[in-house]
């Protein structure tokens, strides 16, 4: 992959909470790349940061939360030729947030989804409208061409009868509606990448499925690249051109769909897969989980995140120095010191550790 | 929408009787009648009052008869649109409320404009501005607001007109202007007068509409939909201004309801500080006096008021959300 290739990187993304009791490091030290036209699954269990990290970017973080540090480069807004001349990289932490520049990327060049549709539409307007003010902000249309191009996005999105949804309230609708008109509203636009925030977690499983199935679609025809936040490893596997495995702030393991699901090196990424149910297993035999809970993030460990769950810990290593991110292949990365290749005590091997997958107490955490 | 007023009209009825049934009750728990406070008077005079002319006076007043009757025909007469008579001011009741009713809505009017016009601003910037100075200050105002009684503000700020502008704000007028026509003049003595009783009336609605705006505008803040709009790039004014102040709104259009007869309430401690020629006055005379009739029908008056504003502001509340226009929840 070439360098020019990445739409959007995040490099060094440290997003903090300072609240009374203390500092939450909601994202500590976070690096992930969207590549142009793919699209990347970020994956972890509640408060590992993931969200947080997706609001970041749009830089909708409130206070008492702050970027501490970290940038995320962006590349966007040359597809559509919007900003002519302007093709150069923008580092979106460098903005300020209630700018003129951030808020002409928000819903053109970067358009969000969010996990529950329907409170994520107010509810005293109608969804035209607001549509239609999302479209005049960033397009110079007249009322009624803003209409017209909303009712063909709503049709678009697989709307029945558009030119009459356009005129109902959020309430009216059904939540997979929701995230359809939410998803139409997004690509108005026609953004370089669109942000999904467990976009499906909210909707029923037949419903999750046709909106998966919109958005793969969605990407098919417009190139736009797809960051799709979410715990669930079987949408992974189903939308995921690449992947990035968050735990308590970190990105602990990142590399292609086939290589993390086919090969997962992290023992946080492997003991997550071990924890989907597939049919056919069997039926009498408890289903492995992690051990213990995910620690608050005010309360992380020393070392690796991930050491006190972790069954191939080294006491002694892990529990006291940072893990380093060991580049294990193009785009494929493990934070982890089992692959550091500068040495270290010789754990436990990969291979052998796969299969210790027993179930321990404190089954709280599937993924 | 036409059904609707006219259901809520129809339901208007029997509220409004259940409530006269209560008034009147209420009116006449207190032991005795007026004509035991009018015998306590004479007698306090100096007067003989024969036990004969108790009874006379009873017989005259028709209160001799038993509750029930005396409601009848009370209501009876209502409906006629006959108030009856005050017997301590010797006037038809609608006489003396006619006199008094239009000063009395005009000042609670003013009162609850006062009351938006400031509560509003505040209360939106206490919101967005959570935990700053002027948060603080509004907080402060608020509680000290709720906390003061009337009658004590009213003192309060006659002493500090006395002192600081040297004129005492007396009733709603000055007596050269009272019957003059409509002018310059007239208007700066109104603006003169009134400013006092708006300020001691409204103060606590004020601070509790400032409290409530806030909640619920915080409340608003945070929904989802707040942040999905600005991840659309919604600019930031506009955002509060389209979004949740929108929805935070409910509160001052529903206040309407039962602002009203906290208004008219407070008017009847204030009007005696401030001896305002207002409903409030008479109303506490005619308690002490046990003049039933008038005291029963300023009572309806205010209720009719209430019930009215209720309506009202039900109907705005319809308009402004289209959760209730719709008949969402």
């Amino acid at each position: 992959m070439t360098e020019s290739d990445a739409l959007l990187e995040v490099n060094g993304l440290k997003t903090h909470f300072f609240t009374p009791d203390g500092v939450v490091r909601a994202v500590d030290g976070v690096d992930l790349t969207v590549p142009r036209a793919r699209t990347v699954c970020i994956v972890g269990e509640s408060g590992c940061g993931k969200s947080i990290t997706s609001r970041s970017i749009l830089r909708l973080i409130d206070p008492p939360g702050r970027i501490v540090d970290g940038e995320i480069v962006w590349r966007g807004g040359q597809q559509s030729g919007r900003t002519p001349g302007d093709g150069a990289a923008v580092d979106l932490v460098s903005l300020d947030p209630d700018g003129e520049r951030i808020r002409r990327i928000r819903g053109n060049e970067i358009s969000m989804i969010f996990q529950e549709p329907m409170a994520s539409l107010s509810p005293m307007y109608t969804v035209g409208a607001q549509m239609i003010e999302t479209i005049r902000l960033h397009r110079s249309m007249s009322k009624d061409e803003a209409r017209e191009h909303a009712t063909a996005m709503l049709a678009r999105v697989g709307i029945p009868q558009p030119e009459r949804r356009i005129d109902a309230y959020s309430f009216q609708l059904s939540g997979g509606m929701s995230q359809r008109v939410m998803i139409a509203m997004a690509l108005a636009c026609q953004p370089d990448l669109l942000i999904a925030d467990e976009p499906t977690t909210a909707l029923d499983v037949t419903t999750q499925a046709r909106i998966l199935d919109l958005i793969r679609e969605l990407q098919a025809d417009t190139h736009m690249s797809v960051l799709f936040i979410t715990h669930d490893l079987g949408v992974v596997a189903e939308l995921a051109d690449d992947v990035v495995v968050m735990y308590l702030g970190t990105v602990v393991e990142t590399g292609s769909v086939d290589d993390v699901f086919h090969d997962p090196k992290h023992p946080y990424t492997r003991a997550l897969l071990r924890s989907i149910p597939t049919m056919g297993r069997g039926t009498r035999e408890r289903l492995p989980s992690i051990r213990g809970m995910v620690p608050h993030p005010s309360q992380r460990p020393p070392g690796c995140p991930y050491h006190p769950r972790c069954d191939e810990a080294i006491a002694g290593r892990c529990d006291q120095e940072d893990p380093p991110v060991v580049a294990l292949g193009p785009r494929r990365t493990a934070r982890c010191v089992l692959y550091d290749p500068s040495g270290g005590p010789p754990g436990p091997s990969p291979a052998s550790a796969g299969a210790s997958g027993t179930a321990e107490a404190g089954m709280e955490d599937t993924p | 929408m036409l059904k609707f007023v006219g259901r809520r009209t129809l339901y208007m009825v029997p509220t409004l009787l259940a409530i006269s049934v209560v008034i009147f009750v209420v009116i006449n728990l207190p032991p005795g009648d007026y004509v035991t406070s009018l015998v306590a008077e004479l007698r306090g005079q100096g007067q003989v009052v024969s036990m004969e002319r108790e009874r006379g006076l009873r017989e005259l007043y028709g209160l001799n008869r038993p509750l029930w009757e005396q409601y009848v025909a009370w209501v009876s007469d209502l409906l006629r649109g006959d108030l009856g008579r005050s017997f301590d001011l010797q006037q038809p009741v609608a006489e003396v409320i006619r006199e008094r009713l239009p000063i009395t809505v005009a000042l609670a009017g003013v009162t609850l404009l006062f009351t938006w016009i400031v509560a509003f601003p505040i209360g939106v910037y206490a919101a967005v501005k959570q935990y700053s100075i002027g948060d603080y200050l509004a907080t402060t105002f608020g509680f000290l607001g709720l906390a003061i009684p009337n009658f004590l503000l009213a003192l309060l700020l006659m002493t500090v007109s006395v002192q600081y502008f040297g004129y005492v704000p007396e009733g709603l007028c000055s007596p050269e202007y009272c019957d003059a026509s409509w002018n310059l003049g007239k208007v700066l003595d109104a603006l003169k007068h009134w400013w006092l009783p708006v300020i001691v009336i409204g103060t606590a609605g004020t601070a509790g509409l400032i409290r409530i705006l806030r909640a619920n505008l915080l409340d608003e803040l945070r929904k989802p939909y707040v942040v999905a709009a600005r991840a659309r790039g919604v600019p930031k004014r506009r955002l509060v201004a389209r979004y949740p102040l929108r929805v935070a709104m409910n509160p001052f259009v529903s206040t309407v309801g039962w602002v009203l007869p906290l208004l008219l309430a407070g008017d009847v401690i204030v009007a005696q500080i401030l001896s305002l020629p207002t409903l409030g006055r008479v109303f506490l005379t005619s308690l002490q006096q046990q003049d039933m009739y008038l005291a029963g029908s300023i009572l309806m008056i205010y209720s009719l008021l209430t019930v009215i504003g209720t309506m009202i502001s039900d109907l705005l509340l319809a308009w402004l959300d289209p959760r209730v226009r719709l008949g969402y929840q």
